[in-house]
């Protein structure tokens, strides 16, 4: 077994799970609030899930920590595979307080961050396209792109999505009547919608994947680029502007 | 689908649409257009429609391919330390996996997230700092270094100070004197380098200092800021090794100083 530096695991290996436990504590217990917190900033609920993260991770005499420890070929470092099992165990916790499905957007949230909620989780739209939606069904009451883009945020803490896109965007103001000229069209959209999604088959799974990923999850490039091992985020675009001309393609079919 | 020759093509269109240009200055362009531009406007919406059908046909598809991918696996793609035969296996299932693809997307903003690096314990800080200088810093990573650095040199400072390997220096009143902290810069920089130092109770003053590799003052500049920004007439190399130092006056003739820090520009570094 390869010696490692992370004391914890050293610990663990030698038997000692006290110590283990205690040495752990001590590490990564800000790591745990820091990840806690991207869930949810409310002080009870950060404190439920700490106990609830602490009791799950210290079951069956640590047996989470421990399948780490004696993995004879660990493939990521530690600390990432913690805040892999800190997301799920935080999940959990959500799901056993709220249900598995939000059919409705937490209560908590404002109604504005209520809006994007549904927008975004419910109707799957795109960040930009969400926050035009607002801006045009808010009209001259004053509410602005930074406005959007914290309802945004507050949207994605509720759903406990860290990949937020806070970058600022242009939006475009479109007449209401166009949009619902470009949207009424049902059909249109039912049919370009399978001809897309046959299109998507087409193409290969990973130039698939990076298109879900920066399309749908949009998640940027560069950290795609990186999970993919796809030397830069240029090789990313690379292959979205490929998928999508697939794409354009099956389109200009209809 | 366009109405004149000045718009831009269905494809750019598309991708402006699903937010893929991947290019600020583009998509500010092209917003301009499409804001003055009815039929453009008409084929963005479209597109969006198609995007949002495509996210539910995605998201709310069931025929889910392999097992799940555990925590390990999950992590290892992260770090992009999967094997190809891993990620090809991976990829097949994450296709048509969305809370795979989810947990990771999740994983790569939490490894992004300056807030999260601070709370690494201090190795694994250090670790990803070196990472994330070899493989270039955006500009959260650089906050986040910052961050980082000033929390590393806090906790050093107060280690030191718990351990006694540094004698703790006080004044006449039996206060204690603390040193500086170099916050930046730091390793590699990118563009002009910002001297920031932390700030010392009662400090009136600070003397700043840098020196080339063989010991010769270049810089030498005084300030009751904790900020210092090199004139445009010091010419700093790029690819050398540099290292500067900041001292705290703390009272008549009595200086505090921080440790050397080293520092060097990037090669696609910008000097005034």
């Amino acid at each position: 077994m390869t010696a490692s530096p992370e004391p914890t695991l050293d610990r663990l290996r030698a038997g000692d799970l006290d110590g283990a436990w205690s040495t752990f504590v001590d590490r990564y217990r800000r790591l745990i609030f820091a990840q806690i917190r991207r869930a949810t900033t409310e002080p009870d609920d950060v404190m439920d899930i700490f106990a609830h993260v602490c009791e799950r991770l210290r079951e069956n005499d640590l047996a989470r920590l421990k399948r780490f420890a004696f993995d004879p070929a660990p493939r990521a470092s530690f600390a990432t595979w913690l805040v892999a099992v800190l997301r799920n165990l935080i999940v959990d916790w959500f799901r056993a307080r709220d249900g598995r499905s939000r059919a409705q957007p937490p209560r908590s949230l404002s109604p504005l961050g209520k809006r994007m909620y549904e927008l975004v989780f419910l109707e799957h739209r795109s960040h930009r396209e969400a926050s035009e939606l607002v801006l045009l069904a808010n009209g001259d009451t004053g509410v602005t792109a930074g406005d959007c883009r914290r309802a945004l945020r507050e949207a994605h803490r509720a759903a406990f999505i860290g990949a937020i896109g806070t970058r600022a965007r242009p939006v475009v103001a479109v007449p209401y009547a166009e949009w619902v000229a470009a949207t009424a069209d049902a059909s249109f959209v039912h049919d370009a919608g399978e001809a897309l999604r046959l299109a998507m088959q087409a193409l290969d799974e990973e130039t698939q994947l990076v298109i879900q990923l920066f399309v749908v999850e949009e998640m940027p490039a560069a950290d795609i680029a990186h999970v993919l091992r796809l030397g830069s985020a240029k090789a990313v675009y690379n292959k979205v502007y490929r998928g999508l001309a697939v794409v354009r393609e099956a389109l200009a079919r209809l | 689908m366009t109405a004149s020759t000045n718009c831009p093509d269905d494809l750019t269109l598309l991708a402006f649409a699903m937010n893929a240009t991947g290019d600020p200055r583009a998509d500010a362009h092209i917003a301009a257009h499409v804001q003055q531009c009815a039929s453009c406007r008409i084929t963005v919406l479209r597109h969006r429609e198609l995007a949002a059908a495509a996210r539910r046909a995605t998201r709310e598809a069931n025929d889910v391919r392999g097992e799940c991918l555990d925590e390990m696996a999950i992590a290892a793609l992260a770090e992009a330390n999967a094997t190809d035969d891993d990620r090809a296996a991976a990829t097949a299932h994450l296709v048509t996996c969305a809370s795979c693809r989810s947990q990771l997307t999740e994983l790569r903003a939490a490894l992004d997230d300056a807030a999260m690096t601070a709370a690494l314990p201090r190795a694994d800080a250090t670790r990803r700092l070196r990472q994330t200088f070899a493989g270039g810093l955006s500009a959260a990573g650089l906050a986040a270094a910052a961050v980082l650095v000033f929390a590393i040199g806090q906790h050093q400072n107060q280690r030191r100070t718990r351990e006694g390997t540094v004698t703790p220096m006080r004044d006449e009143t039996g206060a204690l004197v603390v040193a500086p902290l170099t916050v930046s810069p730091m390793d590699i920089v990118s563009g002009t380098p910002v001297f920031r130092w932390s700030r010392v109770p009662r400090a009136n003053r600070y003397r700043v200092r840098v020196f080339s590799p063989d010991g010769v003052v270049v810089w030498d500049t005084q300030t009751s800021d904790t900020t210092a920004v090199p004139p445009s007439p010091i010419t700093l190399q790029r690819a050398t090794r540099y290292l500067w130092k900041v001292e705290a006056r703390t009272d008549f003739d009595r200086w505090v100083g921080s440790a050397l820090t080293e520092f060097q520009l990037s090669t696609d570094g910008v000097r005034p």
